[in-house]
């Protein structure tokens, strides 16, 4: 084989640039060998400077997307794992004690994913405990159950500052064989749970999205009209509230389930409809019986109690839609200035009837007011193009 | 890589807020000044994420102030002698038409207010859920090897205490990234506002819920770290001081909750609530710092190290712009009335108009 003077150099690069820089301080070194343990897998250079460990943490990954992973489900892809790490566990004849209650535990654990139906049966508070050896932080590695290298350590005295001697330098050696293995475990717990992590970011942000929406795409809510639906929220149940939902968008409106002592443990889901109570707003009252000049006056609006309700597209209220009992209140000449009537809303747009004395009067809110007053500027627009 | 998530409480607060809390914790974590953190530099372990949720209830007291606005003018076209407008329609326009102050009040209850009693509350919960999950998504958090704590503050304690035993308790949710190594809530107002809410606005029990510290599969963090300042208004009304059958029952007797009590001579700046205020006391900063680090909890400063530290500290406390007068003043919030309602709200105002 030859070897060409580029190469060589090549070669030369990579070994230096392999080496800590002249000058830089050793960013795994540390003043004592528990810290030194605890850098190695909290510094990432330091547990990627082992090849060995970064090719056993790296190669969880890669076995969840290896050959088997079109034909497996991500939880038997798990389970081939943690039987994998279960098995790379050597007990050694008259070595550490920590040795044998690493593979008892990590037995526990393939037990427990062995037992486990479905990933979704994984998440939750109320299934921690049920397959406890298969949640994350179970296998910290200073972890007060799964810190076997660092209990190692203390148990052959090397944990703190000191000149580093025979004993200790073998009993490092001993705590990084059995952390490595604590470490690449909670790697694969890790990778299990990652379609639960993304399920729950998209959830959040949807959630998060959907609350923006609530408040902002349909109605705008005074402050005792938020206080009034989430008392209504809260105490739905077979109540009127909850009559009104099912009627209204065909699902009631559901109190979040809570522990024995009051605390919830599901999210409160964004609704599909929302009480309106005591909203005033304003509009523009026509009146037909009003003297030339007077039928049409700016009104208040007053919505004493209604709902409104929607459809959720793309995290989005859309087709907003309400129905209320309404008071408006004009300066009228000759009329009753008060009418009682309803108002219906469709899409932000309004149109209230109501009858004062024996008349009835129209009152439009101002969006629609605005929209239709566009729609004039087109009309008179199309029809000076067609004259031209 | 260690997040740190910080939590803001009540008032104005804009991103960018949690520089000044940031700029604290580097200024001490100093190894001259505790020889624990020598191992762990600072910015090669952790990273900060600022967490915002005031801009919820700003764009809605904007949007109430833009309805005021158009209430208020419109309405005037119609007669105020007009009779129908007198009794409870009259009342509610003008309760409408009015259009949100920037007191005290508005600025800093408020929040408290939309947060227990309304869904503004949900939102508020939600977006801070979001952005935590967002920050701990895959690629940028490996929680086989990174570890995530909260540091929160006044509301922010509510905000999250609700946050974490929701998000911790359904699923999809946080378990599938892991616990939070250090919970450190400063001014912890969660068990005062589960006292003074209207029971129909149910609060929950935070002393049996899931945000307790836990070496098991439950709980929502490693260590709780729990912060009072004895004249902090908002904190000694009702102060979170879990009885010794907090979370599982092991909590306390585990070690893992650690509560931080700071006396009231301990005063380096007016506003006693501050975080700053609170994270620039030696025993709440060494305490974090203890816990936030890798390992057992066993290093931490030594008691030369804090007697120094304190030394230094009340230095500080003898050049705090604060007269006799003003301390008297303050402590004398302490010995009002502060069972009701009301009573607390006239505390706070105290408060503000201390600040002022």
């Amino acid at each position: 084989m030859t070897c060409s003077p580029s190469r060589w150099f090549a070669a030369l690069a990579a070994t230096l640039l392999a080496l800590p820089a002249w000058g830089q301080a050793d960013p795994c070194a540390a003043k004592s060998f528990e810290d030194r343990l605890l850098k190695r897998y909290t510094v990432d250079a330091c547990w990627k400077g082992d090849a060995a460990l970064r090719k056993r943490f790296e190669g969880v990954t890669r076995g969840f997307a290896g050959k088997n992973a079109p034909t497996l489900t991500w939880l038997d892809l798990g389970r081939l794992q943690l039987r994998e790490q279960a098995g790379a566990v050597q007990v050694p004849a008259g070595g550490a004690r920590q040795f044998q209650e690493l593979k008892d535990r990590l037995g526990l654990a393939v037990a427990q994913i062995e037992g486990l139906r479905s990933l979704e049966e994984l998440g939750g508070a109320a299934s921690a405990e049920s397959f406890k050896l298969l949640q994350i932080n179970q296998w910290d590695i200073d972890g007060r159950d799964s810190s076997f290298g660092i209990r190692h350590l203390e148990e052959k005295g090397c944990s703190d500052e000191k000149s580093p001697d025979e004993a200790c330098t073998a009993a490092y050696a001993t705590a990084v064989e059995l952390t490595d293995h604590v470490f690449v475990v909670k790697k694969v717990l890790s990778v299990l749970r990652e379609p639960e992590a993304a399920a729950m970011r998209a959830q959040f942000a949807q959630r998060e999205a959907r609350w923006a929406s609530y408040f902002y795409d349909t109605q705008f809510p005074f402050w005792w009209e938020l206080a009034a639906n989430r008392y209504l929220e809260q105490y739905c149940g077979d109540g009127f509230h909850g009559k009104v939902g099912r009627l209204l968008v065909d699902e009631a409106c559901k109190r979040p389930k809570e522990d024995p002592a009051g605390n919830p443990i599901e999210w409160r889901e964004p609704p599909r409809y929302r009480a309106i109570f005591l909203h005033p707003d304003i509009g523009v009252q026509y009146l037909r019986e009003e003297p030339r000049g007077e039928r049409l006056k700016p009104a208040l609006v007053f919505q004493w109690a209604g709902y409104q309700w929607w459809d959720w597209k793309d995290d989005k209220a859309s087709d907003v839609r309400a129905l209320s009992l309404v008071s408006t209140v004009a300066d009228t000449a000759t009329q009753k200035r008060h009418g009682l009537g309803v108002q219906v809303q469709w899409k932000g747009f309004a149109v209230a009837l109501t009858r004062h004395g024996s008349e009835l009067a129209i009152t439009l809110n101002l969006r629609l007011v605005d929209r239709m007053q566009e729609l004039d500027e087109e009309w008179s627009a199309k029809l000076k193009r067609l004259k031209d | 890589m260690h997040v740190i998530f910080l939590v803001h409480g009540m008032g104005s607060s804009t991103p960018g807020w949690s520089k000044s809390a940031r700029d604290i914790l580097r200024k001490h974590y100093k190894p001259e000044k505790y020889a624990f953190l020598a191992d762990f530099a600072f910015d090669a372990h952790f990273a900060f994420a600022e967490i915002n949720y005031n801009n919820i209830f700003d764009r809605y007291l904007v949007e109430a102030g833009k309805q005021a606005d158009k209430l208020g003018r419109w309405s005037k076209l119609v007669d105020p002698a007009n009779q129908v407008l007198n009794g409870l329609l009259g009342r509610v326009v003008a309760a409408a038409s009015t259009p949100p102050s920037k007191g005290f009040l508005v600025t800093h209850i408020a929040d408290v207010a939309f947060f227990m009693a309304t869904d503004l509350g949900e939102h508020v919960k939600s977006a801070v859920a979001s952005q935590i999950a967002a920050r701990l998504a895959k690629g940028k958090f490996d929680p086989a090897k990174d570890s995530w704590s909260v540091i929160a503050h006044s509301l922010g304690t509510r905000v999250m205490t609700e946050t974490l035993q929701v998000g911790f308790s359904a699923a999809p949710g946080f378990l599938s990234v892991g616990k939070a190594r250090v919970l450190l809530m400063a001014a912890n107002v969660s068990r005062l506002l589960q006292e003074i809410v209207p029971p129909v606005f149910n609060a929950g029990d935070v002393y049996r819920n899931l945000v307790y510290p836990s070496n098991g599969p439950l709980g929502v963090c490693r260590h709780f770290i729990n912060a009072t300042h004895r004249l902090d208004p908002f904190a000694f009304i009702k102060e979170f001081d879990p009885p010794a059958t907090f979370g599982d029952g092991n909590a306390l007797a585990d070690g893992l909750y650690h509560p931080v009590k700071l006396a009231t001579s301990d005063i380096t700046d007016k506003d006693v609530h501050a975080l700053e205020h609170y994270l620039e006391h030696p025993a709440v900063h060494s305490t974090l710092f203890r816990y936030l680090l890798p390992g057992t909890g066993r290093k931490q400063a030594t008691r030369q190290e804090m007697e120094q530290a304190m030394a230094e500290y009340h230095q500080a406390t003898l050049a705090a712009q604060v007269t006799n007068a003003w301390r008297a003043r303050l402590q004398a919030l302490k010995d009002e009335q502060f069972q009701k309602l009301e009573e607390v709200l006239g505390i706070w105002e105290k408060y503000g108009d201390l600040l002022a």
